[in-house]
């Protein structure tokens, strides 16, 4: 049985920084394609698992989760060893000194990011983020020996592993969106084919973190589903988040209501969740919904496209926190949509 | 290329107004190529058949410029900004009209440099009143700062518009060498890159390509008080890796240094932290394909005196004949 | 369970072991067991430090003290809130560009639980303060409890806390090594290596030789200050840690000291004149056994020393310290040749101090 944080916890360690998820393809592919009849790299930028109903025609559901995480690439090499870098996705300064990370060069090699001892800071200075092109990664190699496995250009990527904390939260590097490609994964894997009114196409997208429109857009060209739901992460109440832009932790997946999303697809899946009795949460993104969603309900001759997000903590971070039920009931959600008769009446 | 280049630079492109820039092109490209057209956009679109993967080119054929919004009663001139323009570097420039009239670009008199904006300039025609003016100039009319060309010391020449025209001009010199492509090949001259990205767009979406490829300029680290990059100026044709726009094909880039080393051309890696270029537009087109750049390292950029190395210019054209004829 | 190792792993266990300021208990313990039978005595240390003794043959009533801290830098539990978050205080400084995001340990030495120090979404700044640390009370530590009861059954108000850091050997040839508490477990492991070689040779030891592991450093309160005050050292020599900023850019003159030339030997820094025959003793040594050791250019920081130099009627003290980037924070790095050329040296200034007994 395939067990939704060991499943997390594979899907997290495969390095997917934005702009190198082509690498992940052998060590993705080893882990989900036995859970697919199909799975195969889409030119535009998606990693595409298939299970089909066996009817002829059905229609097509395609569940779309981003793959990339944020990262970092490689900007100059200088004395002693030390990179300079800039950003793949939205990086959040605040936890970056004294950070570590890989960098993936011709082997993956370890580093430190410095941070600046106090006799040389300003009095007050620890008060103030330092710019990413003041900031510096420290390898522990010389600069002739680095440029022989680090190039100009490479990927780097967050150190931090995904670890236990209470109950069913876990926390670590990229659940944003491990977390939510899991839930598709499972719901893929786990749905009865003889029960499946549609085929489904889980779509593994790239470069969601630097244009917010990822490869899913390009993805579905060629798909052309009848309808979509795309399942990003969202943020968990915390202080300082407002509670209307924050959902709970623990107590389910939440649907997007949003001008950017069809309605009618949306009302479906809340009432099919109600039936199925699967707890379900609600957020107003009101003009656009900050995922693939915005761009991807637009592609084609138009895709009805819903929203089903997780809850997640410390977003941007390399701890980010999540709870695996949120996970398993998202997953049950779109079991419940892919077997369902109503969605594509 | 360099004939090319002083040629595409006489002739003014300003971001919707490319037309006669894509005729004297198309009347080039046609001995060499064996279609080519131009699309409902004014994309300027050249194919040449081949058995390989089909393989795009693109270098965008606007300039940035200004175009005119209304004339006032004094005579002047009032406009709004056509791309990224930097009013520092154009202040007190002279201007060139499509019909050849010509006038200086002034700021409010004592507005300091850090207020400078489109609506705090106007430009003198030399008009008496404004029933003068308008028989020269009317609204809508584009105008961009004087072209020019000048030689510097060894291999480098500065002038504008070098963004994009040398591009264009590289692609024109390459397409001399279409006996010898061994891919299916696809040049596009785009419109309207430089006010977001426009032309290529439906261009791509039209040629669905294997590979997309764009052909432009970028900053380079080497400047006077530049941004930390490791461009350099004469450090040759630069292969983009990304740009706040785009984030290339990973096997694609692997691929060019590969066929640059074979071909012994010199390159150099970019990674560009600002500004975008059509291959964004590209990448993004219909299923998308897969996508890279090759960029003219130049210096001072969208000013009336950008600078590059020639030799430079001269890299990226045997890098792109070499990717042309190059199976992939 | 057999806790006794030696070299990087004997490193790492201290490394990795729960020890902030107030709470060295768990360090101590470890130390405890990795020098059983390399000792004489143990001596009572009521602030918690362990004290062991190595005795001399007589020849002479000189007594030599060695130290280094235990404890590491942490914070302080100081609120539970209603939806199980916790707040804290810092021991260690204000800085909170290291503390946001990471890994943390928090509790007590028999009830130890796993937190992150949380902070809310970037995206949730407001635009106007993206160039701003975290403030220190805008975060939380997330143990993954959803309530107050719940956060209350693993920790408890005045709990203490540390960072949660894996302990890495990386760079060429895997030179340098990272880890949360290198400052002052490095020391530790060395007094620990020290003290085995010392009492396998223990008939030549014409001196009483003092091996103080002390309490509550990184707080400036010296538990070491009672220790020097009961064992009545006439020389101490005291291993630490030392903020270095040998990276890339920084000028020449603020680099402190560089990792990979051996450890650094203090002249003065701002608690302390160091005593000169000692200091200069020990750079001699350096120089005729061609074990690298550098000076420390730069009048920064402070440590025990000053606390064992005015104990009692007066300790003559010197102080070596391994160069480390990024001190205070989850990723302490100092270069591996260091710590080993300081054991090496160690040993040779104890020698020649042997000598001129």
């Amino acid at each position: 049985m395939l067990k939704t944080k060991e499943l997390i916890e594979k899907l997290c360690d495969i390095m997917s920084v934005t702009g190198y998820e082509y690498k992940a393809a052998d060590e993705l592919s080893a882990l989900v394609s036995p859970y697919f009849d199909s799975f195969y790299e889409a030119v535009g930028g998606a990693y595409v698992g298939v299970k089909k109903c066996g009817r002829e025609n059905a229609p097509r559901l395609m569940i779309d989760a981003h793959f990339d995480e944020i990262g970092m690439i490689v900007t100059d090499i200088h004395e002693g060893g030390y990179l300079s870098f800039s950003h793949m996705g939205g990086l959040d300064r605040r936890i970056m000194a004294a950070s570590e990370v890989y960098i993936y060069g011709k082997e993956k090699i370890y580093g430190v990011i410095c941070a600046k001892p106090p006799h040389l800071q300003q009095k007050g200075e620890f008060k103030k983020l330092q710019k990413l092109d003041e900031m510096l990664i420290d390898t522990g190699y010389s600069k002739e020996e680095l440029e022989k496995i680090v190039s100009i250009g490479d990927g780097i990527g967050f150190y931090e592993k995904t670890a236990s904390l209470l109950g069913n939260r876990i926390c670590g590097r990229s659940m944003d969106n491990k977390c939510c490609a899991a839930a598709a994964i499972l719901a893929a894997a786990t749905v009865e084919r003889e029960k499946m009114e549609c085929d489904i196409y889980v779509t593994l997208s790239f470069r969601e973190e630097e244009s917010m429109a990822g490869g899913c857009v390009m993805a579905s060209y060629d798909i052309k589903p009848d309808a979509a739901i795309v399942t990003d992460v969202t943020f968990a109440r915390f202080p300082g988040v407002d509670d209307y832009e924050s959902v709970k932790m623990g107590e389910g997946p939440a649907v997007s209501l949003s001008a950017a999303t069809d309605r009618r697809l949306t009302n479906k899946i809340i009432s099919l969740a109600e039936g199925a009795g699967i707890k379900l949460q609600r957020t107003v993104d009101a003009t656009n919904t900050g995922t693939n969603a915005s761009a991807l309900c637009m592609c084609g001759d138009g895709i009805p496209t819903a929203v089903v997000s997780v809850p997640l903590s410390c977003m941007h971070t390399y701890n980010e926190i999540i709870d695996t039920s949120d996970i398993e009931a998202a997953a049950e959600v779109f079991k419940t949509v892919a077997c369902s008769k109503e969605i594509f009446a | 290329m360099l004939n090319y280049l002083r040629e595409l630079i006489k002739i003014q492109s300003v971001s919707g107004s490319e037309e006669k820039l894509a005729l004297y092109i198309k009347g080039e490209m046609e001995k060499y190529f064996d279609e080519c057209e131009i699309d409902p956009m004014g994309n300027l679109i050249c194919h040449k058949a081949g058995e390989g993967k089909k393989l795009l080119f693109c270098a965008h054929m606007d300039e940035i410029g200004f175009i005119v919004t209304t004339v006032d009663d004094k005579g002047f001139v009032h406009f709004a900004p056509v791309g990224g323009i930097d009013f520092v570097a154009a202040a007190y420039s002279k201007v060139v009209f499509e019909n050849g009239i010509r006038g200086i670009m002034v700021p409010e008199e004592g507005l300091k440099s850090d207020d400078f904006k489109a609506e705090k300039f106007i430009v003198d025609i030399g008009a008496k009143d404004k029933k003068q003016a308008e028989r020269l100039v009317k609204t809508g009319d584009t105008f961009a700062v004087e072209p020019s060309y000048t030689r510097l010391r060894g291999s480098r020449i500065c002038g504008r518009p070098i963004d994009d025209k040398i591009a264009c001009a590289i692609l024109m010199a390459a397409a001399r060498e279409a006996d010898k492509f061994e891919n299916d090949i696809t040049f596009v001259f785009s419109v309207q890159e430089e006010v977001g990205i426009r032309g290529s767009k439906v261009a791509a979406f039209r040629c669905r390509p294997d590979y997309g490829i764009a052909i432009d300029v970028t900053a380079t680290g080497d400047g006077h008080g530049s941004k930390p990059m490791a461009v350099s100026l004469g450090g040759g044709a630069a292969i983009k890796i990304k740009d706040s726009s785009v984030i290339c094909d990973g096997a694609l880039v692997k691929k060019m240094e590969q066929v640059a080393d074979e071909k012994s051309i010199k390159w150099q890696r970019e990674v560009l932290t600002f500004g975008g270029t059509d291959t964004a537009s590209i990448q993004m087109a219909a299923a998308g394909c897969k996508v890279g750049a090759i960029s003219v390292p130049t210096r001072y950029i969208h000013t009336a005196n950008e600078t590059i190395d020639t030799n430079d210019a001269q890299a990226c054209l045997e890098l792109v004949v070499a990717l042309a004829e190059t199976k992939l | 369970m057999n806790r006794k190792t030696e070299g990087i792993d004997l490193l790492r266990a201290l490394c990795l072991e729960f020890g902030p300021s107030g709470c060295e208990d768990r360090v101590a313990d470890l130390i405890k067991e990795n020098i059983e039978g390399s000792y004489d005595e143990l001596i009572e240390d009521r602030m918690g430090g362990v004290v062991a003794l190595i005795r001399g043959n007589g020849k002479t009533d000189k007594k030599l003290m060695l130290n280094a801290h235990m404890d590491e830098v942490g914070f302080m539990v100081r609120e539970i809130r209603d939806d199980g978050l916790i707040c804290f205080s810092s021991m260690m400084g204000p800085d909170t560009r290291i503390m946001a995001g990471r890994k943390v340990t928090v509790g007590v030495p028999e009830r130890l639980t796993r937190g992150v120090m949380a902070i809310k979404p970037v995206h949730t700044v407001d635009r106007g303060d993206r160039d701003k640390s975290a403030p220190i009370d805008e975060i939380y530590i997330d143990i993954g409890a959803s309530s107050k009861e719940e956060a209350e059954k693993y920790v408890k108000i005045g709990d203490y806390g540390t960072f949660e850091s894996d302990f890495v050997q990386f760079g060429e040839n895997g030179r340098m090594l990272k880890a949360k508490a290198l400052d002052d477990r490095l020391g530790c492991a060395l007094m620990i290596e020290t003290m085995r070689k010392i009492y396998a040779n223990k008939d030549n030891l014409t001196y009483d030789v003092y091996f103080a592991f002390t309490c509550r450093e990184e707080l400036g309160m010296g538990g070491v200050k009672c220790t020097a005050h009961k064992v009545r050292p006439d020389y101490a020599l005291v291993f630490e840690a030392t903020a270095v900023a040998d990276i890339h850019g920084v000028p020449e003159v603020s680099k402190v000291a560089v990792r990979g030339e051996g450890g650094a030997v203090s002249i003065m820094d701002r608690h302390t004149v160091y005593d000169k025959e000692l200091t200069q003793l020990i750079l001699d040594v350096s120089k005729e056994k061609d074990i690298p050791c550098q000076i420390k250019k730069y009048v920064s920081g402070g440590n025990d020393a000053s606390h064992i130099q005015r104990s009692a009627d007066g300790v003559k003290c010197a102080v070596i310290s391994a160069p480390c980037g990024y001190i205070h924070t989850a990723s302490d790095v100092v270069a591996l040749s260091d710590y080993e050329s300081m054991c090496e040296l160690t040993l040779a200034v104890l020698e020649r101090m042997n000598e001129n007994a």
